[in-house]
């Protein structure tokens, strides 16, 4: 009768909505979610990944409408390995586990943490962990806080998808202090609360909040608080029910770190293919053996992911690190060898 | 099929039309289960390839979360199921009651109120049921609990003063006053055509952000404080013996009420609602004077990174609150507007020569009528309200659409969760046009 729908289609129920029609899908017979993604990938000629609509440095969308970000390589590496196309499909996080088990996209590469409820309801796998991140605080720096303890009473301005709501009544719980929370639909509404006064902390994983402080005015003002409140290992998500897809991912990625630690890059990768003596590199490259074809991936697989987005160092140089506006320390994401927990699975 | 069997040989059996619209209606409605089975029996089988776990089991799982707002909540324990029972015992005294009131009039209506809310709240002191307010170790079903009554909390009041304004804009609307007239068309014009959504975003990030921040609060007599964190008023908090002053105060109004029943049994509700109220605080402030432990009065005072003490209208559900209010308004007024042209002019000469005055034909002639033709689209106004709440998630409310959302985030029962709210709502929207269609039909009865 009224014309208020308007509102609710655009923002309110939006993910609602979309889990709704993704339920529709679920109960649709028609709707099939093979157990053979790589060949259904094949014949369809693309890969369709779900990522975030906008996390910096993860998955943005640049002024000419092309999607970039650290998230956003490995679905590149991912499809070239495969020899297709990467598509984009992005999501809320409300909307990703349902987008994924009705099968609208292939694989979810949205900073999504690993836990074992996760693991063991929800019908998904991770392949692997990209990142490791942990929830931490921000807080203006006239409030003089120097640590979350010191939060007692505190307001703290969240958005809804993440796991923050679970790490930060986790912490205030074990520390016995109370908090308040205002819990926004969209991240940057929370941040926005956050900066114009309506909350004294402002939290996040570290994956997003070094770059969301990078992005105020005036980011000299905020501080994060050195305490890491949650593990957050974020990585892709794929169907539970496809073991031959997990297993490509899983080496595709592996591939990327192999590739770093022996110093492969996205310059010298088909040089090194052609010309490399060492045999773990020919392995690796395709030029010996079946791994590639025993994965159901092309033999020159690693090549074409290399040669696509570069190795894991580059990738994450370009998007969070030195070749960034954020410029993020490697620290725990740096590779093993150099006390990372970044550790390239043997190709053999 | 034995009554036919006597009538003279007619049409065919498929000929007859109540064997035809019978075979169809039982047709339908095997398609609808059919229909329905293979939908629940497809949604099941590819949950279950998709190893996703269904049931609601998860609902007694610990929630690990916590809430913007959080109402105390009667917990359902072995005490609280006897105070439910205190309260249908208290409905069904009423109900006995209802007959006598009948021929009492408005002082025994208002005397069985008194005696409803007396009985409550001697049995409320008696089993002393346990009111929680949601915490992270509650469960997620608390958590949805809690979020209904945000929901309920805002739409309630919403209803209550979007009604109020609504009829006072309505009949402004009509004044003949050119500049009550028109300053009430400006009002409809504007709030009905801009999108809610807009006006919630307009009243929170606009209005109620903007604020000063909590050290440079805007100080109200030194015993409220308003800034963006919202509106930080005194509370009052019961001690020892309030509820022996509420029930010293509630046995004096339905003494009053009573006294009002035997003696003036038609003196109109408004008096006796007065009669009756100053009654019950004259005992309240009489007996204060005796037992000073009654009611205390709790500041909010600036302590660490908030106000604390007192309570606290927040910004979210204030924005959500002024938009639902001065959106529906608009509506309502224009019902109202409609209702009121509605009623012929004749009524309005009719009550003119039999000497009433305007305010006099407008409450005794006019709006009676016009209630009869308003209440049906008001119903509707209502449900849009209730169920624009859910606009809520947008500013931070912790509504059930808001919650909903987060429990499947921690969960992933979609499907489980989609169908708790969807069942809520429904509750709700059937629960508001009950109570209004029984109005309704009150209204119906009793001037027709």
């Amino acid at each position: 009768m009224k014309s208020r729908s308007m509102g609710v289609r655009f923002l309110s129920l939006k993910g609602i909505a979309l889990a709704s029609m993704m339920v529709v899908g679920w109960v649709a017979a028609g709707v099939s979610v093979s157990a053979a993604t790589l060949q259904d990938v094949r014949a369809r000629g693309h890969l369709r990944c779900g990522v975030h609509i906008e996390k910096p440095g993860f998955s943005v969308t640049d002024s000419g409408g092309r999607i970039t970000g650290f998230d956003v390589d490995f679905c590149r590496a991912i499809a070239a390995a495969i020899g297709v196309e990467a598509r984009f499909t992005t999501l809320s996080p409300q909307q990703r586990f349902t987008a994924l088990t009705s099968g609208t996209v292939d694989v979810l590469l949205m900073t999504t943490t690993q836990t074992m409820g996760r693991d063991t309801t929800l019908g998904v796998e991770f392949p692997f962990i990209n990142f490791y991140g942990g929830g931490m605080f921000m807080v203006r720096r006239s409030s003089g806080v120097r640590s979350a303890r010191e939060l007692n009473g505190a307001t703290i301005c969240l958005s809804q998808g993440t796991t923050a709501d679970q790490f930060i009544s986790d912490y205030f719980r074990r520390n016995n202090i109370t908090y308040r929370q205002v819990m926004y639909e969209r991240l940057d509404d929370g941040l926005r609360a956050y900066v114009e006064g309506r909350c004294d902390v402002f939290t996040q994983d570290d994956t997003s909040l070094a770059a969301m402080r990078a992005s105020l005015r005036d980011p000299q003002e905020h501080v994060i608080l050195p305490e890491v409140l949650s593990k957050e290992p974020v990585g892709a998500v794929v169907r539970n029910n496809d073991p031959q897809f997990a297993a490509a991912l899983r080496w595709i990625f592996a591939a990327l770190v192999n590739a770093e630690e022996t110093g492969v890059t996205q310059a010298s990768v088909a040089e090194t293919a052609r010309t490399t003596q060492d045999p773990e590199l020919q392995r690796i490259l395709g030029r010996t053996g079946t791994l590639g074809a025993d994965a159901g991936l092309p033999a020159d697989w690693a090549v074409r992911a290399i040669q696509a987005v570069g190795n894991y160092g580059e990738i994450f140089e370009r998007h969070l690190g030195r070749g960034s506006r954020f410029a993020m320390a490697r620290g725990v994401n740096d590779l093993w060898t150099r006390g990372g927990l970044i550790y390239g699975l043997p190709i053999r | 099929m034995s009554a036919t069997a006597e009538r003279p040989p007619g049409p065919r059996l498929w000929r007859n039309r109540r064997v035809r619209l019978a075979v169809f209606q039982a047709g339908f409605a095997i398609a609808l289960v059919a229909v329905a089975w293979l939908a629940y029996r497809t949604t099941a089988d590819n949950l279950a390839r998709r190893r996703i776990g269904v049931g609601f089991g998860f609902l007694s799982r610990e929630a690990g979360f916590s809430l913007g707002e959080m109402l105390p909540l009667p917990v359902p324990d072995g005490r609280f199921g006897l105070f439910a029972l205190s309260l249908v015992a208290a409905a069904l005294v009423a109900a006995a009651l209802k007959g006598l009131a009948g021929r009492l009039g408005s002082g025994g209506a208002l005397a069985i109120g008194a005696a409803l809310c007396l009985a409550v709240l001697l049995a409320n002191r008696a089993l002393n049921p346990g009111f929680e307010s949601f915490a992270p170790d509650r469960s997620f079903l608390f958590a949805i609990a809690t979020a209904l009554a945000n929901t309920v909390k805002v739409a309630a009041l919403g209803i209550v003063l979007a009604t109020v304004l609504g009829f006072l804009i309505g009949i402004a609307r009509l004044a003949a006053n050119p500049l009550v007239r028109g300053t009430a068309t400006v009002y409809v014009e504007i709030f009905r055509n801009v999108p809610l959504l807009i006006q919630v975003f307009f009243w929170y990030f606009a209005v109620l952000r903007t604020l000063p921040g909590v050290r440079a609060s805007i100080d109200v007599l030194g015993i409220a404080a308003i800034n963006n964190r919202g509106i930080f008023l005194p509370r009052l908090v019961p001690g020892d013996a309030a509820a022996t002053l509420v029930a010293i105060g509630l046995a004096a109004a339905l003494l009053a009420a009573l006294f009002v029943a035997l003696r003036a049994p038609r003196l109109s509700l408004l008096r006796t609602g007065a009669i009756v109220l100053a009654s019950g605080a004259a005992a309240v402030a009489g007996g204060a004077l005796v037992l000073p432990d009654g009611f205390a009065l709790e500041y909010p005072r600036l302590t660490g990174f908030n106000f604390s003490g007192g309570m606290v209208i927040t910004p979210e559900y204030g924005a959500l609150l002024l938009g639902l209010t001065l959106y529906t308004a608009a509506y309502i007024a224009e019902i109202v507007r409609s209702g009121l042209a509605g009623v012929g002019r004749g009524q309005t000469d009719a009550a003119e020569a039999l000497g009433l005055d305007r305010a006099q034909t407008l409450r005794l002639v006019i709006l009676p009528q016009a209630l009869r033709i308003a209440v049906p689209p008001l119903i509707s106004q209502y449900l849009s309200l209730t169920k624009d709440s859910s606009l809520g998630i947008a500013i931070g409310y912790p509504e059930i659409v808001s919650v909903t959302g987060q429990v499947i985030n921690q969960t992933g029962q979609a499907i489980e969760m989609l169908v708790i709210a969807l069942l809520i709502y429904m509750g709700l929207s059937l629960g508001v046009s009950a109570v209004l269609n029984w109005y309704n039909a009150r209204i119906r009865w009793s001037l027709v």
